[in-house]
């Protein structure tokens, strides 16, 4: 090897640039990791989590509420329109706004 | 999401390619640069200097028009003979859209026998 001084020229190559790990396909990094689909999707898991817990949905307390309807019962004599039941009528309306489509 | 499942997914995608032990790289230089002598033994350091980083480096071949101007197939590619496929593959990960002189250089895995018959047209 002869010409070490001249060693030190910059080579053609441009510098590595770090590729992403992983690509993930277009869909995902647009609903994914958008901030507000995160905040909602962590919301929506908490509503389904407190659904499927059967406790109490109303944490207002006693003298707070509105007075409760007449009892409407069920023909096997079960008074259907309790308040938990009517808590679960509710979100609906949240249901829908949270409901993300996602591509097939 | 279960990021290694797509990193799994990937995988498999990037291995359908058969690997080999010698790199073509496309896309990085012009017959120009070649025809000037200077540029081509600077080309030539640069492609054994970035080149030799990914494991053992047995042959870089870069096909150039002859003193006759004669056609040649291949001029305009760089080939890379390593010791291994791992090595290849290396490469192959790294250089893969990475520029050369400015140029976004395309590699891809060069089928070995044609290689060593100096068949440089595939």
């Amino acid at each position: 090897e002869s010409g070490s001084g001249k060693r030190k020229r910059k080579s053609r190559w441009a510098d590595e640039e770090p590729k992403p790990v992983v690509q993930l396909p277009d869909f995902m990094g647009g609903i994914e990791f958008d901030p507000e689909i995160q905040a909602l999707n962590s919301r929506l898991l908490e509503i389904s989590r407190m659904l499927s817990s059967g406790l109490p949905l109303d944490d207002r307390p006693e003298g707070a509420r509105s007075p409760s309807p007449e009892p409407v019962y069920d023909n096997m004599g079960i008074r259907i329109n309790t308040r938990e039941f009517r808590a679960r009528e509710r979100p609906p309306k949240l249901h829908k706004k949270l409901y993300i489509p996602m591509k097939e | 999401v279960d990021l290694n499942l797509f990193g799994a997914g990937m995988a498999s995608v990037a291995t359908t390619e058969i690997p080999t032990k010698v790199l073509c790289l496309t896309e990085a230089i012009s017959a120009d640069q070649l025809s000037d002598d200077e540029e081509y033994v600077e080309i030539l350091e640069d492609m054994k200097d970035e080149c030799s980083k990914f494991g053992t480096l047995i042959n870089v071949v870069i096909p150039r028009l002859n003193q006759d101007g004669e056609e040649i197939s291949g001029v305009g590619k760089v080939f890379l003979e390593y010791s291994d496929t791992g090595s290849c593959a290396n490469a192959k990960n790294v250089l893969g859209g990475r520029k050369f002189g400015g140029n976004i250089v395309n590699a891809y895995y060069y089928p070995e026998d044609k290689y060593y018959n100096r068949d440089y047209s595939a």
